[in-house]
């Protein structure tokens, strides 16, 4: 290629395909969430939305500011809508009415589409670390239409948001070369944790991988060292700031929780309601055994190739790291479900668990599993002799 | 590996795709039907006390916010059953008791008698603090002095779940 064509041309085919396929899921996004808004989503369907609207509302109407970033996000989105209206865009009345709010709400609703957006970017992004384009692509779209994805999506609710900054926190994480990386990466992680502090949790283990990979390029002290010594520092000092917090919310600290509610019966309802992606069996049969396999194919891969050990070290490739980021949060987020999401009361002094969970928690967990199902799906665009036999599969066409 | 063969496991990812598809985007719609009308009766009830509840009124809501939300105009009009309960000094838990609550009952029915201005108390049945108080769902089986006067009843469409939003207004109240 000329110089010219170069300048002309600055992103390689590759990144011109990324461009075309992130460009697509953005407008599938869009799209399949406007129809839904207005063909089947009039009313938000969650008492938690309203709250978190009226308190954005109230905030800029009392100048109060707001350390949730969410909060901050939907009172931005308010006073854009204050805005269109100014601008004639948008059809409102000077103060606003009750109905007028409703549309305001409707306004918010549509504009906050962009938190979707903004994960499935971020999802085909950390898919492509792993798999080739269009397995990407189909991984994400599937994604993209898991169904409390696509309810939560337009209901005002923080979840979305905070997985959205969650996942760009762990794309950043991938072995980091660069301090722009670094600290856009603790940028998410904060955002993600002011807005959820359960959401904190689940992802700090790549950050600290992560940042501790980057010092190690830096400084090159031991990786182990710095990775225990910085996720004692980051989850030591929530765990003090929020012990005021949990002592409002309930009876038990954090550690007191995992020994009381990690337990079988738990985990059996996170995972069985985490697989239910559809309210048909077959379906989420089909998508439970695509995982499987995955997940199998995985586990025979990884010991066939005996790296196991070897890929534990900071020395392994960007894939395997991807993979065992997504493990691990997929496990922790396993853990903050059973441990802190299913509801119980007390009776006789005895807790009584109430064997349900509220469903938008499961959003985190059915999206990381498309990963696993994304795996499965890559393997049938491989012959299968090529985890079979240990040769590349264009030696063997040769 | 020919051309044709190539394609065939993308045709197959593709196939599944599309039924992942439409069965997912068929939960949703379900789902969302179903907890739409659900909310909708909360739109309904803030419509409701919107035109009735005159300016010195007062009227305690369940999961006041929701209404707030739909009408900021309500915010000075209403309480929510949260300042009850904390004006009883109890806290709402997972082992609450009974005597705690029949005493947030018991100080609620002195509110209405001895506050002039609370004209409507409101109940559903998802806010705690407001079903706790309200025995077995009845407006009369808080106080005597409650009756019910707009009932917002629902059956959502796919699971055929049926509920209600209910108003009791505080009758004899001389100003």
């Amino acid at each position: 290629m000329t110089p010219i064509a170069n300048t002309l041309n600055p992103l390689s085919p590759t990144k011109q395909l990324d461009l075309i396929f992130i460009l697509s899921l953005g407008y599938i996004v869009f799209l399949t969430r406007s129809l839904f808004l207005q063909n089947y989503g009039e009313t938000m369907i969650n008492y938690d939305s309203y709250t978190y609207f009226y308190t954005a509302v109230s905030s800029v109407q009392n100048h109060n500011f707001s350390l949730s970033p969410f909060i901050l996000f939907l009172a931005g989105l308010y006073n854009l809508a204050g805005l269109y209206n100014l601008a004639g865009l948008y059809n409102l009345s000077g103060s606003y009415s009750s109905s007028d709010l409703t549309d305001v709400i409707q306004f918010v609703r549509y504009a906050s589409i962009i938190s979707s957006i903004h994960l499935i970017v971020f999802f085909y992004l950390i898919a492509r670390k792993m798999f080739k384009h269009v397995i990407s692509f189909m991984g994400t779209l599937l994604a993209s239409f898991t169904t409390l994805f696509v309810i939560y999506s337009v209901n005002l609710h923080n979840d979305v948001f905070a997985l959205s900054f969650g996942f760009t926190a762990l794309y950043f994480s991938i072995m980091p070369r660069r301090i722009l990386r670094v600290v856009l990466s603790g940028i998410c992680i904060v955002i993600a944790g002011l807005t959820r502090p359960d959401t904190y949790v689940i992802f700090i283990v790549p950050f600290v991988i992560g940042l501790s990979y980057y010092i190690k390029q830096k400084i090159n002290k031991n990786f182990y060292l710095l990775a225990g010594i910085l996720l004692i520092v980051l989850i030591i000092i929530p765990f003090i700031a929020l012990q005021s917090y949990y002592l409002t919310v309930t009876r038990f600290n954090p550690i007191e929780k995992i020994t009381l509610f990690l337990t079988y019966d738990n985990i059996k309802l996170v995972w069985e309601k985490s697989v239910q992606v559809t309210q048909d069996d077959t379906v989420d049969k089909l998508f439970l055994s695509g995982i499987v396999i995955g997940m199998s194919f995985l586990v025979y891969n990884i010991m066939r190739r005996r790296q196991l050990l070897r890929q534990l070290n900071y020395k392994f490739s960007q894939p395997y790291i991807v993979a065992i980021y997504l493990i691990l949060v997929f496990f922790l987020n396993i853990l903050n479900l059973t441990t802190y999401h299913i509801p119980y009361s007390i009776v006789n002094d005895t807790i009584v668990m109430s064997n349900k969970i509220t469903l938008r928690y499961l959003i985190g967990s059915q999206i990381l599993l498309v990963y696993g199902f994304t795996y499965a799906l890559s393997l049938l665009t491989k012959p299968s002799y090529y985890y079979l036999r240990d040769k590349p599969m264009e030696t063997k066409e040769k | 590996m020919s051309a044709q063969k190539k394609y065939i496991p993308y045709v197959v990812i593709g196939v599944f795709l599309v039924i992942f598809m439409y069965y997912a985007w068929a939960s949703a719609v379900d789902y969302s039907q179903d907890q739409s009308t659900m909310m909708q009766s909360y739109g309904f009830a803030t419509y409701w006390l919107s035109a009735n509840l005159n300016k010195d009124d007062i009227a305690i809501l369940p999961s006041a916010d929701v209404f707030w939300a739909i009408d900021p105009n309500l915010v000075n009009r209403t309480e929510s059953y949260k300042t009850v309960w904390n004006s009883s000094n109890i806290i709402l838990r997972a082992n609450t008791t009974e005597s705690e609550i029949l005493k947030v009952r018991e100080d609620l029915r002195n509110t209405i008698h001895n506050d002039k201005r609370i004209k409507y108390l409101v109940f559903d049945w998802n806010d705690p603090r407001a079903v706790n108080l309200f025995e077995d769902k009845r407006c009369e089986s808080l106080d005597i002095v409650l009756k019910e006067v707009k009932r917002f009843s629902f059956i959502t469409p796919i699971n055929q779940w049926k509920n209600r939003i209910i108003i009791c207004e505080v009758q004899n109240k001389t100003k």
